[in-house]
């Protein structure tokens, strides 16, 4: 009897093992404090996608250009946790705009294994008026793992 | 996984090896149920071969207070430090579990001592927690970093146990328990919660397994 017994415990206690320090393995994502921002149109009544060709993106005090002389229909903008504040020169052929974001940070816990990240809340979004006709802030918040846009930039 | 079935073959070979020198006197038997026991859970130093950033021990007492009924009380610490990309994580604390095994394995031989048990455990862990370090990526403007102070979590929780127990030499018992634990609250007064609760496991779930193989000494009482 004790035998059966002994092996039946080895038995699950080596599943039992492996079950309970298997712990970890999740999938941590990465630059999670980024802008969703789609183009459309201001000239249609209904929201009508738009691409932007020979399209140039800089964050004002980043030398680093953010999109070199491409053609898109929707932005990722990374918004600096360091301050409150973010603002980007976007230039199309000649013509240069430059769109600011204002939000709130609020630091957030993500799970065991990939630790925290910053939650971006968006107040205000402010734009110099060259070929940026409005601007919509559709759902303020950018969160963990989310994927949904955030703001409509309307082109004229 | 198969380091795992080494492991707990190698176990079992101890454990086999001992019951086989058992010599069993029928008279003094009617009272090994009887009593206290002291024990250690070695898990924790196995675990630690494999998981070097948490280190803990579990001791434990259990008191045969009724028919196939014991009371036991497990007490033991957990410290946790490691440093990841992501952030850097120090934990120190302890717990104590009270609770109460039933044994269902109930046999006419006066000489048996084998034990299967289940029963429940009310614990409570309090730990200090600190990240000195957390760092949140972003490539385009530059990574931001930060920390957090320290501060006191305290946690509870009920584990659902389930195992068996046998006497391999005289006085001496081994056993081992599979438990499902069950976080009922805990407390953390900021951004940072704890990585692993002493005595339960992971800190961000609500349901943990886990499991004990214990050694326990059963104090002869004289009559």
């Amino acid at each position: 009897m004790k035998n059966v017994i002994y092996i039946i415990s080895a038995v699950l206690l080596s599943i039992v093992f492996w079950k309970c320090d298997s712990g970890g393995g999740d999938i941590c994502l990465s630059n999670q404090n980024a802008a969703q921002a789609g183009l459309y149109s201001a000239h249609s009544l209904s929201d009508k996608d738009t691409v932007l060709t020979d399209l140039y993106i800089q964050g004002v005090g980043n030398d680093s250009i953010l999109y070199d002389s491409v053609a898109v229909n929707s932005l990722f903008l990374p918004l600096s946790m360091q301050t409150d504040t973010t603002a980007y020169r976007i230039k199309v052929k000649t013509l240069l705009d430059t769109i600011w974001f204002v939000y709130k940070r609020d630091l957030s816990y993500v799970t065991s294994d990939c630790g925290l990240t910053m939650n971006i809340g968006i107040d205000t979004v402010l734009f110099t008026g060259r070929f940026i006709d409005s601007v919509a802030v559709i759902y303020p918040y950018i969160l963990y793992n989310e994927n949904i846009e955030n703001v409509k930039i309307y082109i004229n | 996984m198969l380091k795992y079935i080494l492991i707990s073959l190698f176990l079992f070979t101890l454990g086999t090896a001992g019951a086989q020198t058992v010599t069993i006197n029928k008279t003094e038997d009617k009272k090994d149920q009887n009593g206290l026991s002291l024990g250690i859970d070695i898990s924790p130093f196995i675990l630690y071969a494999f998981q070097p950033d948490r280190i803990g021990a579990t001791f434990l007492g259990r008191y045969y207070f009724k028919r196939n009924w014991y009371s036991v009380a497990e007490v033991g610490f957990e410290n946790v430090n490691f440093d990841s990309n992501s952030y850097e994580y120090i934990s120190n604390g302890g717990f104590l579990k009270i609770g109460v095994d039933y044994n269902f394995f109930k046999v006419n031989n006066p000489n048996n001592t084998d034990n299967i048990t289940a029963g429940i455990r009310y614990g409570i862990a309090t730990q200090s927690q600190q990240s000195p370090r957390y760092t949140i990526i972003d490539d385009y403007w530059g990574d931001y970093t930060g920390e957090i102070g320290l501060s006191t979590v305290v946690s509870h929780y009920i584990d659902l146990v389930a195992g068996i127990r046998t006497q391999v030499f005289k006085n001496f018992f081994m056993g081992w328990t599979f438990r499902l634990k069950v976080l009922m609250a805990s407390s953390s007064k900021t951004v940072l919660e704890p990585y692993s609760i002493p005595g339960y496991g992971k800190g961000d779930v609500n349901v943990n397994m886990g499991f004990t193989y214990t050694l326990e000494y059963q104090i002869p009482f004289k009559k």
